[in-house]
């Protein structure tokens, strides 16, 4: 770990979920740091709570104790609205399946987040044009989500996600909705963001995919039981010109 | 057949399985067929359903058209009369009527009898003689032979107890004795609330006088005559008649009118208004259940896409849902049909007095059918659409596990929409009609009658010929009991007048000012005038503007004098004063015929208090005496409470004297707005129940859109929405269709109204303050329809729609 401020922080973060008389304990005292321009998998095997800690890194959701530090600003006690303000700038949601919004457009789909912030229509044409851009989508920008291939459609997905600069990505088994190769090409998007300096959170369940990131967090009934930085390595591997397995 | 019946016991598990649905939707429904029944069978009976007399096409009203005054439907003299009839070819038989009060006194109670005095060929005429007895024979015509009446039906049942005996009874009307020729068979009451009918006998001076107008006429159209047919003759003949007359028929025409149309006509507008407005009740309805529909078939995607898939056709999808539709509708209907059974119970007690033909209003086989039929309709209305829909489903995808595609999606979404937005403009078609009739009633209400209606007790009296045969008797009667009344504690003031209210056919006649040349459009104009007692207008309360009231010193042998109102002055004496001035009806034959004007009052609503106000005249009833006079009573505490003390005292001046009505100022001006209150309520409680029917159905696209979005809204709270922003989304999303309605309706209302034109008063047909105030209301109302379930989409949580993929 660098000795630098973190970007996210938990600390003891746990989180109980009540139903009827049962008690389930989904996260059980995480501790976490994620530096700024770091990329983070969380894999583990289904229910073992990463869906949950993603939430929670995304503000959707709230610790039952712990706390949260988003840069460097405890979330705990924030309003609704505050929360929803940080979402809208500060971090990116990437989903399984894309939710992208069926009446809307590509291009509306992406400026949407940047409509929430009151931006200039003009800066929001020049960001959902760039973000486009990037996922190589700016051709399907009148097209409706329903006249895309489920990879186009994560792509957009991205694209939403990153228009509007957050601090950090965060990504929902991005690749769960998509054939092999169309994953393939959505992960080397985000590997691509990444190098750009994007600071990349992504919850998977496919170590293929885990390997892809800098560090890897593997949670078990929700616990961290083992952080693995051995893909750095295989990625410094793989930029030499070494195809991956 | 058996496809059918498989059908009918589908739809109807269907239904039962879904009982809240089933209760929501048949309610919807059943609101809209019954208020279409119970409006309907109103119209049945007093439009629809021919008159009650053989051959009702053929009676014809025969009135003078008195194109001088700009009366188009004017009674007529004897000699017209006669003339008119002698002189036809095309019809079968025309007869003179004209209704009086009498007092029937001797058994009982003395009772005055609204008594219909024809000429003896009456009952031929229309087609329908007594029941018991005989009708008139010619010889009755002549004065002196005419002591004979016929009984209505409920007059016989009601006083007489439905006495077989009653034949060659003596009755004492007006007191003399008059023989009981026959009893007229049930519901005869011609022309309104009859209770007997005598045979007209005028005497020879009536007889002769052209220029003396009193007579309604009717007439029996020949078979296979057209009316446009006697219109023609009977043009050519008034036509002669004014070249043999020129001096009293010039000016005058004959029009003839269905007697149908002369019953009926005055509400004919209102009831059509009635039937248009519980016709857009129930279209909005069927748009609500339509949606309803609409959303229920989403969420029977699958169940269609497997029947289609198990071979199913389009057409047999649309039946079974369309089935399911008319069974929706036909228990609609039914509970309609019970709505209704009680509506038009209540609609024949709220009724004012003056609706024609009430009594007939009932529901019989053909509203029955009415009902039926318009219960298939609706089912149909609207059921196809979303059956239509239903049947259009892109089978691979709806049987994909977990899909959510099909008539949920966009084109659906416009129907619903489109649905709605109709809804909205016909509520506000409904609310602005509603809207009109609510100012104009607030306006008549608002009018100054010109006088002080509050505390204020009034009575008819009539004093019969034979017991008070000459003036001086009559004045002498109505002077006791002025003193009477005007003692009496609880009593403030006492007087009398011939007629309080001005009736449309009032007592008039042509008249000449002094000094004034005679304008030749104007030489035939007829001047009311009332008889009033003095102190009349001070118990009235109608201010003097000029002049004096009357005296005492105003009598019968004092010079003649007049009172008259202020729009005579104005319109005969300009600026000049009308003080002093004199007028005579008719050419005067000596001195003594001049009237001398003394006093000017101001004007008073007397014609109805939408009415305009006509040239009135009043003189002393001691130099015209009455025999029928109202009495007016301005009491010091509750006019109600004195009626019993002044019954009293009519009965200890004359026992056999009948009291007609016994009411308050306030009640006579109440049901003389009766029939526009009712208009005003009736389309107020249809305008409400489509504003709530609207109100539910933008509130039930906006929930259903929601409950379908419940992952977009979850999408959005995680890109950073705040509530304020879904808020807005969602309400902003309803007031589009809202505000597309409102304007829908605006342009809709603003075409439609003009149609009423004739049942306001005070305010136009396009009364900016309705046409904005209205339109506001369905904003608000639309808005806090969208409200609630916007409120609700604030709430979704992220985590949970995003997990409902």
């Amino acid at each position: 770990m660098s000795g630098s401020e973190p970007l996210l922080r938990l600390d003891g973060v746990t989180k109980v979920f009540y139903t009827d008389e049962v008690e389930t304990h989904a996260l059980a005292g995480i501790h976490l740091e994620v530096q700024p321009g770091e990329y983070v998998a969380i894999a583990g095997p289904s229910g073992c709570g990463k869906s949950t800690l993603l939430s929670i890194l995304g503000l959707l959701d709230s610790p039952s104790e712990g706390a949260y530090h988003l840069n460097g600003r405890p979330v705990e006690k924030l309003t609704a609205s505050e929360r929803a303000r940080i979402r809208n700038r500060e971090i990116g949601f990437i989903f399984q399946s894309f939710n992208l919004i069926g009446d809307l457009t590509v291009f509306e789909n992406v400026e949407l987040p940047l409509t929430y912030r009151g931006m200039k229509a003009s800066e929001r044409r020049e960001r959902v044009h760039a973000a486009l851009e990037k996922v190589g989508m700016a051709h399907r920008a009148k097209h409706l989500p329903s006249q895309l291939s489920g990879g186009q459609q994560q792509r957009v997905a991205v694209a939403r996600a990153v228009a509007g600069q957050p601090a950090i990505l965060l990504a929902d088994e991005p690749t769960g909705n998509l054939d092999s190769t169309n994953g393939e090409a959505v992960m080397e998007l985000l590997r691509e963001l990444h190098r750009e300096g994007a600071t990349i959170c992504m919850v998977t369940h496919d170590p293929r995919f885990a390997r892809h990131a800098d560090r890897s967090i593997h949670l078990f009934d929700g616990r961290i039981v083992e952080e693995d930085h051995s893909p750095k390595a295989e990625k410094e591997l793989e930029e030499s010109g070494f195809e991956m397995n | 057949m058996e496809a059918l019946l498989h059908d009918i016991r589908f739809a109807l598990r269907v239904l039962v399985k879904n009982p809240g649905f089933t209760l929501v939707a048949a309610f919807a429904l059943a609101l809209g067929i019954g208020a279409n029944t119970a409006i309907f069978s109103v119209v049945n009976g007093v439009l629809l359903r021919p008159l009650a007399y053989p051959k009702p096409e053929q009676l014809t009203m025969v009135w003078l058209d008195n194109r001088r005054q700009g009366i188009r439907e004017d009674i007529t003299s004897w000699p017209n009369y006669t003339d008119w009839r002698d002189q036809n070819q095309t019809f079968q038989r025309m007869a003179g009527y004209r209704s009086t009060r009498l007092n029937l006194t001797g058994s009982g109670e003395p009772e005055e009898m609204q008594v219909v005095m024809a000429t003896t060929n009456f009952f031929q005429l229309m087609g329908i003689g007594p029941a018991l007895g005989r009708g008139f024979v010619d010889d009755e015509s002549q004065p002196g032979k005419d002591n004979v009446v016929v009984l209505s039906h409920g007059l016989w049942q009601r006083r007489f107890g439905g006495d077989p005996s009653i034949l060659n009874r003596q009755i004492n009307l007006n007191g003399q004795a008059t023989t009981v020729i026959g009893v007229m068979p049930a519901g005869f009451e011609f022309p309104s609330k009859t209770d007997m009918w005598g045979p007209l006998a005028p005497n020879d001076r009536l007889r002769a006088a052209r220029g003396a107008f009193w007579l309604p006429v009717i007439g029996r159209l020949k078979d296979s005559v057209t009316i446009e047919q006697a219109r023609a003759e009977m043009n050519v003949i008034a036509e002669r008649l004014e070249n043999e007359y020129p001096d009293i028929n010039r000016g005058y025409g004959v029009n003839l009118v269905p007697l149908h149309e002369t019953t009926v006509g005055n509400v004919r507008t209102a009831l059509l208004v009635l039937l248009a407005a519980v016709v857009f009740v129930l279209l909005i309805a069927c748009a609500n259940v339509a949606n309803l529909l609409l959303a229920r078939a989403a969420t029977r995607s699958r169940e269609i896409a497997v029947r289609s898939a198990l071979g199913a056709g389009r057409g047999r999808i649309i039946r079974q849902l369309l089935t399911e539709s008319l069974i929706l509708a036909i228990t609609g209907g039914a509970v309609g049909v019970l709505l209704a059974w009680w509506g038009v119970d209540l609609l024949v007690k709220l009724g004012p007095e003056n609706l024609p033909r009430l009594s007939e209003v009932r529901l019989d086989s053909r509203v029955l059918g009415f009902t039926f039929s318009l219960s298939l309709l609706t089912g149909i209305v609207f059921g196809l659409a979303p059956a239509i829909y239903a049947s259009r489903l892109d089978l691979s995808e709806m049987l994909k596990e977990g899909s959510r595609t099909g008539p949920g999606g966009k084109r659906a979404n416009i129907v619903r929409s489109a649905f709605v937005v109709t809804e909205l403009a016909f509520a506000l078609l409904l609310l602005i009609g509603a809207g009109l009739m609510i100012r104009s009633f607030a306006r008549i209400q608002n009018v100054d009658p010109g006088f002080r209606t509050d505390r204020l007790l009034t009575l008819q009296l009539r004093l019969p010929r034979t017991k008070y045969p000459d003036g001086a008797q009559v004045n002498a009667f109505y002077q006791q009991l002025h003193e009477r009344l005007a003692a009496l504690p609880g009593v403030d003031g006492a007087s009398a007048t011939t007629s309080i209210l001005l009736p449309q056919l009032a007592n008039s006649s042509g008249f000449v000012i002094e000094g004034r040349a005679p304008d030749p459009q104007e030489q035939r104009l007829e001047l009311p005038f009332d008889s009033v007692m003095p102190e009349y207008f001070q118990v009235m309360g109608v201010p003097l503007l000029r002049g004096r009231f009357f005296t005492a010193q105003d009598g019968p042998d004092a010079p003649n004098v007049a009172i008259i109102n202020e729009t005579m002055a104005g319109k005969y004496f300009g600026s000049d004063d009308p003080l002093g001035r004199r007028f005579s009806f008719g050419t005067p034959r000596n001195d003594s015929d001049w009237i001398t004007i003394v006093g000017v009052v101001r004007d008073t609503k007397r014609q109805g208090l939408a009415a305009p106000i006509r040239i009135e005249s009043f003189m002393p009833a001691a130099q015209n005496p009455s025999r029928g006079m109202e009495i007016v009573i301005r009491t010091s505490g509750d006019p109600q409470a004195m009626a019993g003390t002044v019954r009293e005292q009519v009965r200890q001046l004359d026992a056999d004297l009948p009291i007609a009505s016994i009411r308050t100022m306030e009640e006579i001006f109440s049901t003389s707005i009766a029939e526009r209150r009712l208009n005003m309520l009736l389309l107020g409680i249809f305008a409400f129940v489509a504003l709530v029917l609207a109100a539910v159905g933008i509130y039930g696209v906006m929930s259903y859109a929601i409950s379908r979005r419940t992952n977009e809204m979850g999408v959005r709270i995680a890109l950073g929405a705040t509530r304020g922003d879904i808020l807005r989304l969602v309400v902003g999303q309803g007031m589009r269709l809202a505000l597309a309605g409102v304007g829908a309706g605006t342009v809709l209302a603003f075409v439609m109204t003009r149609w009423m034109s004739s049942l306001l008063f005070g305010i136009s047909s396009t009364d900016l303050w309705t046409f904005t105030l209205v339109p506001v209301l369905l904003a608000a109302t639309g808005l806090l329809a969208c409200y609630i379930p916007a409120r609700r989409a604030t709430r979704v949580d992220p985590m949970i729609a995003l997990r409902y993929e």
